[in-house]
């Protein structure tokens, strides 16, 4: 298995973290270094990321942030065996601004898994919402 | 006069800057909300990628790899979904210009029936009590949906009732809908109609008033059109705030129990005296 695993790549550790006790994985000379290089790891690695999320300006704020770690965890405890699907969770985190990323908003909502049922009475929601918004505009005008 | 007919008038309603704003909403739609129409020939199964999440192939739900290939446009007809929202347009205009005469505030009310009974008609209304369909959210819900706060709430960045207002008043079903439209679709009867109260029996939108049975109808009170912001400012501090408390409280009961001074203001403020 280790010369399989090192065929593709350099070096390989397992990092393990024992629930209970440390028993038969090792004593705290081995688990604690094991335990520093995970953070070390994990440390290094969330850099990288903010590094290169704020390079593409895709840094998120903080509350984009509790989205995320709230879709995140909700998937995990809910125990699927679904991935976790990161591009609609992208659309959670950036909400639209304009008159069409709302148009848009709604009909992803409205035409999720019944496009056909849903085509003509989408077409005209949007229509009345349209009206209402120039009478609307009218009355402040 | 002249104004009101050429804002009614269907080509100024539904002109060319708002034809481009629902031309890319269909866009955006397309790219990120609709999947890839690919079925498997032999298994049968579908892609369920967008065409933004595209970059591996088909894939399954499970995230399982199906089939090499680019996205498969699926058979949804954007100039006709155009060609309806102007005829609704023009129908909607017709009716108010037939129905009703030139009071603004009854054209709104009655485009805002209109609206209402549209929002009834939406052949499959299962969409507005979830979120999304992901299968881990049905999962989720199972198990942790009896827990206050868990819940997966339904987040929108605009009301889904005009599609235009903030979203700001959050009825007992959980739908958010802008001020103008917990206005215009209060149903309060007439001997309830009280300026500066709207009262909802029912969700606007996914006609919700069966779950949750206590907090139906939904009853908000706002400032009217006509008023000011009432502001109580108790200022002093120490000893001469709590001689004013003192006296409001002794006020109060002298006036009588129905009349609690804090309903009369909409800010409260002072110098330790006051939250």
């Amino acid at each position: 298995m280790k010369d399989l695993l090192l065929r593709n790549f350099s070096s390989v550790y397992v990092h393990y973290i024992p629930l209970d006790g440390f028993q038969s994985l090792g004593n705290s000379g081995v688990i604690i270094p094991q335990t520093s290089r995970l953070a070390q790891r994990i440390r290094k690695d969330a850099e990288r990321v903010q590094t290169k999320r704020a390079e593409t300006w895709t840094l998120l704020d903080a509350k984009q942030l509790s989205i995320v770690f709230d879709y995140a965890f909700k998937h995990l405890a809910s125990g699927s065996d679904e991935p976790f699907d990161f591009s609609q969770c992208r659309q959670q985190i950036s909400p639209p601004v304009s008159a069409d990323g709302h148009f848009a908003e709604f009909l992803g909502r409205c035409m999720h898994g019944s496009v056909d049922d849903n085509f003509e009475a989408a077409a005209s929601i949007v229509g009345s919402c349209i009206v209402r918004n120039s009478l609307k505009l009218e009355g402040s005008g | 006069m002249c104004r009101r007919l050429d804002l009614l008038h269907p080509s100024v309603v539904f002109n060319k800057e708002l034809k481009e704003t629902c031309r890319r909403a269909l866009d955006q739609f397309l790219s990120n909300s609709q999947p890839c129409a690919y079925i498997h020939p032999e298994t049968g199964e579908k892609c369920v990628n967008t065409k933004t999440g595209h970059a591996k192939g088909h894939q399954v739900a499970g995230g399982s790899f199906l089939a090499e290939g680019n996205f498969v446009d699926g058979s949804f007809d954007s100039s006709r979904f155009l060609e309806l929202i102007d005829s609704t347009v023009f129908n909607t205009l017709k009716a108010i210009n037939e129905h009703v005469d030139s009071n603004r505030e009854e054209r709104r009310q009655y485009a805002a029936r209109l609206h209402r009974s549209r929002l009834k008609f939406i052949p499959d209304q299962s969409f507005w009590t979830e979120s999304f369909t992901a299968w881990w959210i049905v999962l989720f819900k199972k198990r942790f949906g009896h827990i206050s706060g868990a819940s997966l709430t339904i987040r929108a960045s605009v009301c889904y009732a005009c599609l235009f207002g903030r979203p700001e008043y959050t009825l007992p079903c959980g739908h958010v809908i802008c001020f103008d439209c917990l206005r215009e679709f209060d149903q309060s009867s007439s001997s309830e109609m009280y300026p500066g109260v709207a009262i909802h029996e029912e969700c606007v939108l996914c006609s919700s008033r069966d779950e949750r049975e206590d907090m139906w109808p939904y009853r908000v009170e706002y400032r009217p059109d006509l008023s000011g912001i009432r502001v109580l400012s108790l200022d002093g501090g120490g000893v001469k705030g709590i001689i004013q408390l003192s006296i409001f409280q002794r006020l109060e009961r002298l006036v009588g129990p129905d009349m609690p001074f804090g309903e009369f203001f909409d800010l409260m403020v002072g110098t330790s005296a006051s939250k």
